[in-house]
Order: C-alpha cells, then structure tokens, then sequence
C-alpha cells in the first residue's frame, strides 16, 4: 500500500532533498525584500562554496558576455547585475536537486531541470514583456513546480515506476495517472512541501497549478495561470521532459485571455526562450 | 555616319519586386509592434533595475567608505593599545619570570631536604616506621625490614599499629590524647607467624625498644612515627655488666688493704691496732691483709746471727 501524501512529505522533510531549503529561502527572502542589498547576497551565496563556484563559473560564461573575468561574487553582482545573480544563485541552487540522472520510460531527472529552467524563463519573459513586472516569483515557480516528480521518483520508486509505465501503455496524463496509483498528484507534493519548507505564501498557494491553474486563488490568478501557460508552451515545444499530455487547449486559450496575452507574443517569446536555453546548453548549465 | 539606324540600347531587366500580400505585411506589422511593446517594456525594467542596481552599489560603497573610516580610526588607536599592551605584557612577563625562577628556588631548596631526609630515613641505623592517621603503616625504612625479617609489600598498607601483638593495652589511648609511648618488648617472631601477620625471614626473639610517637601538622594528626631499636645486644651486654659488676663487688668485700697512720714501736716494732692492742707486724698484717710471711735473714742479720753463733761456747 502506498505512503500517504503527509508520510511522503514527513519522510521528503529530513531528507536530502531538504538541503536546498535554507538556502533557497533566504535567496527568497532578499528577492522579495526591498531592502537587501549585494553585500547580503554575497554573503548568502559565500555560504555554499560548491554554489559560489557554479555562480562564478556561469557568471564568466558567454551567456553573460562579459568581457571581464569576474573572481568574486560582489564582481559578478556590480558586473551582470543584482538580479542576474539572484537567479543565477536560486537556479544553481535548486539544480542539486536534479544531479541524479535516471533515464526510465522517458525521465530523466536532467530533462525534468532543463524543462524547469525554460518553464522559469518562460515565465519570467511573460512578465517582463507583457506586464513589464520583474518576474522574480514566477521565476522561482518555475523551477520548482516539478519537484513533486523529484519526490516522487526518490521516495516512492515502485509506485513512480508504476505510474510511468502506466502513463506510456494508457497514454493518459501524468496527474491522472498519479491520482489512479497514490491517491494525489505531484502538484499536491510539491505544494504541501514547500508549505513545510515555510517558503513564502506566493510560493505555496501557486505550486500546484501548474497543470490545473482554474481553482487557484484570485489573488494569485495571474501567477497560477502564467504559470500554465510557460508551462504548456515549453511542453508544446519540446523543450525539456514532456510527460505525454493531453493538449487541453481549451484551458490554455482561457489563461491566454484571462492574463490577456496574445498567443503571437507567446510563441515570439518562446522562440527567445529557444534561443536561451540553447546558449545555456552550450556554457554548460544542463 | 549619317544614314545608319540607331542602336538599340540594351536594358537589363529587373527582377518583379515581389508584392506581399496584406494578411501577410499585416502580420509582420503585429509581430514588430509585439517585438516594440516585448522591447519598451524590457528595456524599461532593464533601466529601472540598473538604477536600483546602482544606487544598491553606491549603498554597498557608502557602507564601504565607512567601514574604512572606522577602520583608520581603529588603526589609529590600534598602535597605541599594542603599545600599552605590550609593555603591561613584558611586566606581567618578568613578574612571571621572577616567579619562576623563586619557585625554581624553592623546588631545588625542597628537594634537596626532601632528599636530605630521604637518606636519613634510608639510612638510619634505627628502624623507622609511618603509619597515617588511621594506624595503617605508610612506610618503614631498611634498618626496620632487617630487625623484623620482613619484606616491604607485605607489611605497607597492610599491617595496623593495633596488630601488634605486644603493643601495651593503652598506648593507643595515649598516642590518640597526644601522648609519647616508650616500651621495651621481647619480640617473638614465632607469634606473628602464628598469626600470620607478615612473612619473616627471623625466628626465635629479640629485644626490642620502641617508641611511638604522633606525627602532628597543627592541630591536624597526620599519623604516628614508630622508632624501633634492636637492643638484643645492648641487653646482653648490660645483663653480663651486672654480673661481673657483682662479682667485683663480692671480691671488693673480699679485699682487705692497709691504709692511713699506723702506731708503731720504735724498739720491738709492735703495731698498736684499733682496740689498743699491741701486735707483732707479722701478726697486724696477715690480720688485715692476704699477705703471709715467709721468714728469713737479711745479709747483715745473717752474718750478725752467724757471728753470735760462732762466738758462743
């Protein structure tokens, strides 16, 4: 018999998995506050010295373009930008979470994170472009709305296997498979963990729409449905893991004239995000 | 030349300019304006970031500039606290230093006595033994193992003043009330192996002098100090003076000498004695002394007595 969700999230709380949690929240915490500054950042990022090194590696790589070779964190903060760091700093972060690379039945732990990064950076561009908002919660949202896969492929194996063979041989959603095996869905994870984790309430109550983005509160409606929709787009695309989906476009038209985005900017933004994700591949982010 | 028909130019010709059809040029003119709207609205984060960015590092520079000037002053008062540091440390130092070499001093002083009495205790002809203040033997030194026949890890921390089989009955009350107990004993050894105090080497008994003294600090007992003397010897030697001292007394009683003035006739040589009486010398003499006479004639006697015996009839 399979673990229920709170016993899943018990065991996923003291493990491992949990590492990333202090960092990950205090990035959070100077994100939103406006009164952080980059002393704060250096100081949070110097911490983890794996996590120093992945953000200088990445921050001298062609993807900045920077002609000057940055040693330190406050460097690269006065070089490519506060903000630029602080998404650099939160991805690498989050990345510890995908090095196992497991292909079964068409996952893999690695194309679950490449998938995570253009869902963010989809995300982001939506905001920025279209509502000229920095996009730094949905960025976040982005990398982690699979982390229910993540906990699922850790600490229930049989049943994750289970659900991916069934997924291929029924060629149903991913959600409703998981619904059919354990009962609830990697949405449902992924939110009560990060309600665990004590991430902010933006975090929380938007993880889990993802794929079903119509319950969402109304307050987060446009992040739960931007979220959707980076999220189809990417899977739509190719780009990363792509679970076989059912293509519910009625949904994604509804999100599309609920944040009123036009599906022309959409897909112009995702041919950058194509463009982003393959430079990203070259200077060695997946 | 006149008369000929004029050349015909040769025009090149151009390609068709390619008409685009409205649905399509309208197209590109949405896909531009949603690029303009993409780029006016990045750009504007973009320099609004940088600004903040920037006034975020002229924060991290302010705080920076201050930093340093506190840093200066701190320096600036840094040399002097080293400085005054550093002389209270060299005091403190040779303070120390002092110390040491009293202490030093004082080590060599106290070893040298503790050796000092060390030897005495090794050495001493007399036996010696500690007990604390419980009664249970400490130590004992040599002289103590060969009077008793004894090895050292039977008896230390072991053997108990009350153990002793001869101690008198209230010398422990004594030595507890602060006293000093001196005794004599015939020491058996054949007693303490029947009660199997300790292994002996020795048999039969010895004379032995003991004295038992408390160790004090104060008012503190410390323990006891046991003296043990062999006096076997020193015993027989008086118990052997004692008779011959008798004996020279019964001679001395026995010894008769002339002395003082003796009255004497100076015709007959009669001695007058204590009673009145007057005696020949041979007989006062062999009265008060030993000495007997043997009689003859000295030369002028004899040739008086010869000329008498010549000239009679």
């Amino acid at each position: 018999m399979s673990q229920t969700l709170e016993e899943v999230i018990r065991v996923a709380a003291h493990s491992d998995i949990s590492s990333i949690q202090n960092i990950v929240s205090r990035i959070m915490e100077v994100i939103q506050s406006p009164k952080s500054n980059a002393i704060d950042l250096k100081n949070l990022i110097e911490i983890d010295p794996p996590l120093a090194s992945r953000v200088l590696k990445l921050a001298n790589s062609a993807y900045y373009g920077m002609k000057r070779r940055m040693g330190e964190i406050l460097d690269a903060i006065v070089c490519i930008g506060f903000e630029a760091v602080k998404e650099l700093a939160l991805s690498q972060k989050v990345c510890e979470l995908f090095h196992k690379d497991v292909l079964m039945h068409g996952y893999s732990r690695s194309a679950i994170w490449m998938h995570s990064i253009c869902v963010a950076q989809c995300g982001k561009m939506i905001y920025r472009r279209e509502f000229r908002l920095p996009g730094d919660d949905i960025y976040t949202l982005g990398l982690l709305h699979d982390l229910g896969i993540i906990v699922e492929d850790q600490f229930l194996r049989k049943e994750f296997t289970q659900i991916l063979e069934r997924r291929k041989k029924e060629k149903k959603d991913l959600i409703e498979t998981e619904m059919a095996v354990l009962g609830y869905c990697h949405e449902d994870i992924a939110r009560r963990l990060t309600e665990e984790w004590h991430f902010p309430d933006v975090l929380c109550k938007t993880i889990g729409y993802a794929e079903r983005p119509r319950p969402a509160p109304e307050e987060y409606s446009r992040l739960a449905k931007t979220l959707y929709l980076s999220n189809y787009a990417c899977r739509k695309a190719r780009l990363g893991y792509n679970e076989c989906h059912r293509e519910t476009d009625e949904v994604y038209y509804e999100c599309l004239k609920a944040v009123d985005i036009k599906e022309k900017s959409l897909s112009l933004i995702m041919v950058d995000v194509d463009k982003t994700v393959r430079q990203m591949q070259r200077d060695g982010w997946f | 030349m006149a008369g000929s028909k004029p050349k015909k130019r040769k025009t090149t010709r151009r390609a068709p300019v390619k008409r685009e059809s409205i649905p399509r040029l309208k197209a590109r003119v949405e896909d531009l304006s949603i690029r303009l709207k993409h780029l006016a609205n990045d750009n504007a984060l973009k320099n609004q970031e940088q600004q903040a960015s920037i006034l975020k590092y002229f924060d991290v520079l302010s705080e920076v500039r201050r930093k340093n000037t506190e840093l200066e002053e701190l320096k600036k008062t840094l040399e002097q606290r080293v400085m005054d540091r550093t002389t209270l440390l060299g005091a403190a130092n040779q303070r120390l230093e002092n110390e040491i070499l009293v202490r030093s001093h004082t080590e060599n002083l106290l070893r040298r006595e503790e050796e000092k009495f060390r030897r005495i205790f090794d050495q001493s002809p007399i036996g010696i033994e500690l007990f604390n203040d419980e009664g249970l033997m400490v130590d004992l030194n040599q002289a103590c193992l060969d009077i008793f026949g004894a090895r050292k890890e039977y008896v230390v921390g072991r053997f108990r003043l009350e153990d002793d089989p001869q101690l008198p009955k209230n010398a422990l009350h004594k030595l507890k009330s602060g006293g000093i107990v001196k005794y004599d004993q015939t020491f058996d050894f054949d007693l303490v192996r029947r009660k199997g105090l300790y292994p002996s080497t020795r048999n039969g008994t010895c004379e032995l002098a003991v004295t038992i003294s408390p160790l004090r600090s104060g008012n503190q007992q410390l323990g006891f100090l046991v003296l043990v003397q062999d006096v076997t010897e020193q015993k027989k030697n008086a118990t052997e003076r004692e008779r011959l001292l008798n004996e020279v007394q019964q001679a001395l009683t026995q010894v008769k000498a002339l002395s003082g003035l003796l009255p004497i006739c100076a015709s007959c040589k009669k001695i007058r004695d204590d009673k009145g009486y007057w005696n020949q010398v041979e007989q006062y003499i062999s009265r008060h002394t030993s000495a007997t006479f043997t009689h003859g004639f000295c030369p002028e006697c004899a040739k008086k007595k010869l000329q008498e015996v010549n000239a009679a009839p």
